[in-house]
């Protein structure tokens, strides 16, 4: 198991690192305990193949479960938080949702907010990386349709390839982060505040050191807010290749167009539904703020969503649904699944009237297999039901529907704030517990693109594997699975 | 090219007189009650007028194309219901658009009802109502065995080897195969189902009426607060036909022609009656909160799960007043609906299956990309076609169900009643929740949310993607030369 113990000691030691610059004492104890867990695991030492299928997944499913789990510690020691309402808080963080469960915003100390932004943006920089490099290699979910999109060769094998490609998306993550604080200070926000909404803003993460997120800001940060989720949900990748030289690739990748569409038609509706409640000014910048903040699954909040007419409520419901880019730290179904589903559903249509007919289902000038449809339409189900079933169990639990329905979809597809009970302005921790752990467990799923996590419950992936497996068994042969006996 | 396009018309044609011959009996049954007769004679004479000019139409040679056939479909169930909406406008309690509404309910098996005074509607045209569904629902599984899976529409061309008659037929002779025999079924069934209605302690005029509604799936009642009065012992006779109404017809009709194995053999059959037994249980288990642990409570669970699994929407009790944890099964049950050979709406049972087993496969597949996993329902593969048709069928129907939501929300409706009603009439239920509850009606929306809504019944009757190839390119732009049926 490789690269799952190069990741965890990796992890532990950015945390260690991290921390280190806090002096108080929860951060260190927990630097500790990740450093010994990291440490002997270090020793195990570099691998001499690739990893297969089957260790990436699982060193994938491990990191965004240890890693929360080890994050859980300030909380606890910190803030005096239960155990169960640290674990929601700090999956919470690291899958870039943005749901908290902290009810008394008063009772936690700065440094722990600012430990909570940046558990969000190494989460949403861990998840750019993990879909732009190990995801299409693997094929989940319809990831590999994205494949080519990526920088970097083609052709390179899994090691070398998640590090051409971890570089490019990293500096872009970077940077837009960096610009991201500086223009909210320019704007006016404290240097504290600015930094900290930088984090989340640019991991399409939401956490807010403000108990009221954004209300309380003025219009200058809105629009800089706003500028910048939209930008957090765009292809990474595309932005890289945007940046370095190709502008073009922006006004014709397919993606793209449709989300600036979204952007902009549920916005101006949005808007237009709001005109009862503010001005016409006011109206417009809510309804922009929030379309883009619900959409690229930011969740933070320029005014209490919950209290709007019904109308403006089910509109971000929806857009709550759509999701952001594939291949950014927005959550959700994204944009792209969306265009390719719809591609189908307009060709079978059609197919009615002539069943025989060959048409290629493609999305701009790509045509996009079969296996990747046949995943994408697992996937939507996987999606479905799960937020199905969440919604009725925390309808069993006793919650009204739209608090039910809004914090299901909330969680799964990462976006954070829902309806009712679990609205902007209120807390997860009005959910009873059973409500809380199911969320947590969702927050995981729907970060992990839930196909990931679902495999674990297929029997199969429990028995090991005695033969060479059979990944690419044409390139490397693989070895058996027992790399550390090797070593 | 000799007798294309004429179809639609002949069709149309004969289905016209049919009504006249329908009308004018119940306008004379009407006059002898003494009832108010004037609609059902207007509508005897607007079919007439129709049907008599298109009955020149000459018979047509060839074999309808895939076009022709699906125009003909929709131009019956397009034109029937507006035709169904005259005895209810004229003479009769209802508006323009509430008639139309009223009627299409009724053909499409819906059971969602515009009546706010049930006392104020004549007996003839309560069973005018009924035999609407009653008719509606032999048309439906006639088409949904037969046709449908001939023109392979929403993945029913599954099914094709279910059809009772010989299997390489065409289109038209197995057609009239299929009707005989699908017929014998439903008539049979429903006159047992009256016989027991009638036993177990109603009326005549109710038993009749009950009945067909009850065998179509449909789910209207002449009694304004459905089944809540009738007692337990009808109850159980309802909960008894709603479970055959939601069964395929043609295994049934195989079964009673002395296969009875074909029933239990049948995956579809199995998990409907796994559903149906799961949601009803689990239903009561949840009513014991508000009845008690008794007979009260599992007949209310099982009455309603089956009524609203099988989209019939009776109500033995008025379900909008339970917990929202009934609420939240209510809707699964919705959304899961009957069989697919029977006049049951919903998404249906076997694409629940299907559904369920591809996306089985495509986690099996993340661990081996490579390996070939044939998908199987029962013994038989779905071949792929099947699986992206079920797919789009599901995709579509969703987009129409958020879709409505979203427009009745803009119409002024709360979520519930909008979210519900959607439902409702997508699936061919009827009654929903809040503003739309079993109890009320549809009454208080508003006028455009009746007429979508009324589109909504005969798009989710029709299996969504026949109503909407109507908007592709292609089916505006005639044939040059030979179509490729």
């Amino acid at each position: 198991m490789g690269l799952l113990t190069l990741a965890l000691a990796l992890v532990g030691f950015s945390i260690y690192a991290a921390i280190l610059g806090d002096p108080l004492g929860p951060f260190l104890l927990t630097a500790v305990v990740a450093f010994l867990l990291g440490a002997p695991l270090r020793l195990v030492g570099r691998f001499g193949s690739d990893p297969s299928r089957r260790e990436a997944l699982l060193s994938v499913l491990l990191l965004w479960s240890v890693v929360p789990l080890v994050g859980t510690l300030p909380y606890v020691l910190g803030a005096g938080m239960s155990p169960l309402n640290a674990l929601f808080e700090s999956m919470s963080g690291f899958t870039a949702t943005g749901a908290t469960a902290i009810a008394d915003f008063e009772a936690v100390p700065a440094a722990l907010f600012m430990w909570r932004a940046f558990t969000q943006w190494v989460g949403g920089i861990g998840i750019v990386v993990a879909f732009v490099a190990v995801f299409p290699q693997l094929a989940i979910a319809g990831r590999q349709i994205f494949q080519t999109e990526t920088p970097g060769p083609t052709e390179d094998r899994l090691s070398p390839r998640l590090r051409t490609t971890a570089l490019a998306v990293l500096g872009v993550y970077v940077g837009l982060s960096a610009t991201c604080a500086f223009a909210y200070a320019l704007a006016g926000m404290a240097p504290y505040e600015a930094v900290a909404h930088a984090f989340t803003t640019v991991a399409a993460a939401g956490f807010s050191p403000e108990a009221r997120s954004f209300e309380a800001y003025g219009l200058a940060i809105d629009v800089v807010a706003i500028t910048f989720m939209t930008l957090a949900a765009v292809n990474f990748a595309l932005l890289f290749r945007a940046f370095f030289g190709r502008p073009r690739d922006l006004a014709r990748d397919p993606e793209l167009r449709t989300y600036a569409a979204i952007v902009l038609l549920a916005g101006s509706l949005l808007s237009l539904h709001l005109l009862g409640t503010y001005e016409a000014g006011e109206a417009i910048r809510h309804g922009f703020f929030q379309t883009v903040s619900i959409l690229t699954t930011t969740g933070y909040a320029s005014a209490d969503f919950d209290a709007w007419p019904d109308r403006a409520r089910a509109t971000l419901l929806i857009l709550m649904f759509v999701g952001g880019s594939a291949g950014s730290a927005a959550g959700g179904i994204k944009v792209m699944r969306w265009l390719i589903i719809g591609t189908h559903t307009v060709r079978e249509v059609r197919r009615v009237l002539h069943p025989r007919a060959m048409l290629p289902l493609k999305v701009g000038a790509r045509v996009i297999p079969d296996e990747v449809l046949r995943a994408v339409g697992a996937f939507l189900t996987l999606y479905g039901a799960l937020v199905a079933a969440s919604a009725a169990l925390l309808v069993y639990l006793g919650e009204d529907f739209v608090t039910a329905l809004s914090a299901a979809a909330a969680t799964v597809g990462n976006v954070g704030p829902g309806f009712g009970a679990v609205g902007p302005m209120a807390s997860y921790d009005n959910l009873p517990a059973a409500g809380r752990a199911l969320l947590t467990f969702n927050m995981y799923a729907g970060r992990l693109e839930i196909v990931t996590v679902f495999v674990l419950f297929t029997l199969r992936s429990w028995r090991l594997p005695r033969v060479p497996e059979r990944q690419r068994p044409e390139r490397a042969p693989r070895r058996p699975g027992r790399d550390e006996a090797q070593r | 090219m000799k007798g294309r396009g004429r179809y639609g018309a002949r069709v149309l044609g004969l289905t016209m007189l049919a009504l006249v011959a329908l009308f004018t009996l119940f306008a004379a049954a009407a006059r002898m009650l003494a009832e108010p007769w004037a609609g059902f004679l207007t509508a005897a004479a607007v079919a007439l007028a129709i049907g008599l000019p298109l009955r020149r139409v000459p018979r047509p040679e060839l074999e309808p194309t895939r076009r022709e056939s699906l125009v003909t479909v929709l131009l019956i169930w397009a034109v029937v219901p507006v035709l169904g909406a005259i005895p209810f406008a004229v003479a009769g309690p209802l508006g323009l658009v509430e008639a139309v509404f009223e009627s299409a309910s009724g053909f499409t098996t819906t059971g969602a009802t515009m009546l706010t005074d049930f006392e104020a509607v004549s007996r003839t045209l309560f069973l005018w109502r009924g035999l609407t569904q009653w008719i509606g629902g032999i048309g439906i599984i006639v088409l949904f065995v037969a046709m449908f899976p001939q023109l392979a529409i929403a993945g029913r061309q599954l099914f094709m080897a279910e059809a009772p008659g010989p299997e390489h037929e065409r289109l038209l002779p197995r057609l009239r195969t299929t009707a005989v025999a699908i017929l014998m079924v439903y008539g049979g069934l429903t006159l047992a189902c009256t016989f027991a209605y009638r036993l177990g302690g109603m009326s005549d005029f109710d038993a009749v009426a009950n009945a067909l509604t009850t065998l179509s799936a449909g789910g209207f009642s002449p009694a304004a607060r459905s089944f809540e009065d009738y007692g337990p012992a009808l109850d159980w006779i309802a909960i008894a036909f709603m479970t055959f109404a939601g069964a395929n017809f043609s295994l049934m009709y195989r079964a009673v022609m002395g296969r009875p194995h074909a029933l239990l053999r049948d995956p579809e059959f199995r998990t409907y009656a796994a559903v149906l037994a799961l949601g009803a249980l689990s239903l009561s288990v949840l009513l014991t909160h508000q009845y008690g642990w008794g007979e009260e409570a599992f007949r209310h669970g099982f009455f309603q799960a089956f009524s609203i699994t099988t989209s019939t929407g009776y109500a033995s009790a008025d379900f909008a007043l339970w917990s929202p944890g009934a609420h939240g099964l209510l809707v699964v049950m919705m959304l899961i609906g009957g069989s697919a050979g029977s006049a049951a709406g919903g998404v249906k049972v076997v694409r629940w299956l299907i559904l369920a087993k591809v996306t089985t496969r495509e986690v099996r597949h993340m661990l081996h990309p490579r390996a070939i996993l044939p998908v199987r329902v029962g013994r038989r593969i779905v071949p792929d076609d099947v699986i992206r048709a079920v797919s789009a069928f599901i995709a579509l129907y969703m987009a129409l169900l958020v879709l409505t939501s979203v427009a009745l929300v803009l119409l002024g409706s709360d979520e519930v009643t909008a979210f519900s009603a959607a439902l409702a009439t997508i699936g061919n239920i009827g009654p929903g929740f809040a503003g739309v509850g079993p109890m009320v009606h549809y009454a208080d929306l508003h006028v455009v949310a009746k007429v979508w809504l009324t589109l909504m019944m005969i798009a989710g009757r029709l299996e969504v993607v026949t109503v909407f190839v109507v908007f592709t390119r292609g089916w505006w732009r005639l044939p040059a030369r030979r179509e490729r049926v």
